[in-house]
């Protein structure tokens, strides 16, 4: 009984270090921009939408077994939305994208309503072809985004101010996944994940919670796509559906650990820190490199970091009695 | 549009649609073996069509003399990423996820590869021009050349499939893999020669595109799409399917592109593709899957 005290203590320890860690990381990331040079927030700005559209990947991707490769579809519905309300209506930037997000759930209803019934490489192919389409539907619908001519915005925002909208983003990126994970709704996307047809003869609407995870991760990436284009002031169909950002996102998430609550966030920024010295070295190179480190992580860390540390605490944890029982690969 | 236009784009059609149905029937092979798609098929297809048109330019290699070669560069790619990459996918639960996330890492090298090596363009080779005319109608040759190289491709495939030995296995893996596995087949190998193959076929599907089309490194995810809309519109594991299927999708492009525009001529693929699954899930030609 001593040890198992002991234990505990260790347990409550790592858990209130857990707790001042993340204090501390709130605390640096509020008060940063007002001594930070204008690179460094602009790049943790970039990690913010990064960071939060790997969340949105984790709760469709994560939890369920269902694997998107057109998270980028939602990224630049929400973009294309904000310019067209700001370059035309002159809507205030807030509204804006918030309106973009809104709009991007709206359509995640009977996009998902389409896709879902797609399962597999059926669901992944038509989600990457999603992709594709509305990059060509936005390249073609010249009279309201004018084509591959683009639309420029009035360059109004503060970086600071984008700033704080991408960590107040990923803040509530972190809150609704650790909502989501300790939820029944967290419960019901896991066992779709681990076997639907499992999942559906116990009673689960399968069909309702699949949807629902579907339309909630389409709202981090429109979020997203609609401070990107803030940032930008300029938007296009290159710059709204960007191959490469796909790749990037998802690469976050299984770094860290897909369908963790923390994964995304862990992955993302070692993730970005070590980019950042990489990619300014390699640019030229950047998406090789990414689709290496995917084979890499997927070969050698197929669960992640999280799940990694996670399971090494546990064997420290028990040096008796049976052994932990290996979490099947999800 | 009178009768000799809506003839001529029955022929242009048809025989884009040729080389779709090779495009095909990589993705449709290892599809039906493994249970998993490439997401770089049509990024293989892309970089067999570069390496035609950089033989071409480089050496004045004839792309028809260039078209082994490629099968031969696809073939082995394939092989590489099957034995070293795929092959070590443990087979749970979540190998099919694990499996396209790996095949979307390897599309990007690819493209990425392809950037580095060839430049950001669309290039095309343009080895022999003009056409035949025949009852009042153009045959451009190159597609004719094409269409032909890739009815003889699909035809030897068919040969090897049903008349080998080999071929006997790839097909027992592909419809039962436990019973294949009581019979002796080997099926680790016939995964790596069946990835191997269908690489090649993409390859060689590139060759004979670029006689047609421009190409440029970033367009491969397009083709991927639409090779698997023609699998899916044909029906998996069906060969005159695949060629319907094909040729339709060939036929929808030529006349969106002629009464509409280029632009949603490229997206028909994906619309076809939609269409079918959400309508008859199994393929036009296909059968029920379990």
């Amino acid at each position: 009984m001593a040890t198992r005290d002991a234990r505990g203590d260790r347990v409550a320890v790592r858990i209130r270090i857990g707790w001042a860690a993340l204090a501390v990381g709130i605390a640096v990331v509020a008060v940063l921009p007002f001594f930070a040079s204008d690179y460094l927030v602009g790049f943790f700005f970039t990690t913010f939408l990064f960071v939060s559209m790997a969340y949105g990947w984790n709760l469709v991707s994560g939890f369920t077994a269902y694997v998107s490769f057109g998270q980028m579809s939602f990224f630049g519905i929400g973009a294309y939305t904000l310019a067209i309300l700001v370059s035309r209506n002159a809507w205030p930037w807030p509204i804006a994208v918030l309106a973009g997000t809104a709009t991007a759930a709206v359509l995640a209803v009977p996009l998902g309503w389409a896709m879902l019934r797609l399962r597999g490489p059926y669901f992944a192919l038509g989600m990457l072809g999603l992709t594709q389409v509305l990059a060509m539907v936005a390249s073609a619908w010249i009279s309201v985004t004018r084509g591959g001519e683009g639309i420029y915005l009035p360059p109004e925002a503060t970086l600071r101010q984008l700033y704080y909208a991408g960590a107040a983003l990923v803040a509530v990126a972190v809150v609704v996944t650790w909502a989501v994970d300790r939820s029944a709704f967290g419960l019901r996307l896991r066992s779709i994940g681990e076997d639907e047809l499992a999942a559906e003869a116990m009673g689960v609407d399968t069909t309702m919670a699949k949807l629902a995870s579907f339309v909630l991760a389409s709202t981090f990436p429109a979020m997203a796509g609609g401070l990107y284009a803030w940032r930008l002031s300029y938007i296009d169909p290159a710059s709204a559906f960007p191959a490469g950002y796909e790749v990037q996102t998802i690469l976050m998430a299984i770094f860290g650990g897909a369908g963790t609550v923390w994964g995304p966030l862990i992955g993302g920024f070692l993730f970005t820190a070590v980019g950042e010295v990489l990619w300014a070295k390699f640019a030229e190179v950047h998406l090789l490199l990414f689709g290496v480190m995917i084979l890499i992580v997927l070969l050698f860390l197929p669960e992640g970091i999280i799940p990694l540390l996670r399971r090494r605490r546990m064997r420290r944890r028990a040096p008796v009695g049976p052994a932990p029982i290996r979490e099947e690969a999800a | 549009m009178d009768a000799r236009t809506f003839l001529q784009l029955l022929v242009n059609g048809t025989m884009v649609g040729g080389v779709y149905g090779l495009m095909s029937l990589g993705i449709n092979l290892v599809w039906g073996v493994m249970g998993v798609v490439n997401l770089a098929h049509g990024d293989v297809i892309m970089a067999g069509g570069f390496l035609a048109f950089w033989l071409f330019t480089r050496f004045g290699v004839n792309p028809l003399v260039a078209l082994p070669i490629g099968i031969a560069a696809g073939l082995c790619l394939g092989i590489l990423v099957q034995r070293f990459l795929l092959g070590r996918v443990p087979p749970d639960r979540g190998a099919v996820k694990t499996s396209l996330l790996m095949t979307f890492g390897v599309s990007y090298v690819i493209i990425n590869g392809a950037q580095l090596l060839w430049g950001n363009e669309f290039q095309t080779v343009m080895f022999l021009g003009g056409s035949w005319h025949v009852g009042g109608l153009d045959f451009a040759k190159t597609r004719v050349i094409a269409f032909a190289a890739a009815g003889f491709i699909s035809v030897s495939l068919w040969a090897f499939l049903q008349y080998t030995f080999t071929g006997r296995a790839v097909r027992a893996v592909s419809q039962h893999p436990d019973g294949a596995l009581v019979c002796g087949i080997d099926i680790p190998r016939i995964r790596v020669l069946t990835f191997g193959l269908g690489s090649a076929l993409a390859a060689a599907a590139g060759v004979l595109l670029v006689m047609i089309f421009a190409i440029s490194p970033s367009m491969g995810t397009g083709y991927t799409v639409r090779s698997f809309a023609v699998t899916v519109i044909g029906g998996l594991g069906s060969f005159p399917g695949a060629l319907a299927g094909a040729v339709m999708l060939g036929l929808a492009e030529v006349f969106t592109g002629y009464l509409f525009s280029a632009q949603i001529a490229n997206g028909i693929a994906f619309l076809l593709f939609l269409a079918v699954l959400l309508v008859r899930p199994q393929g036009l030609l296909g059968m029920k899957r379990v």
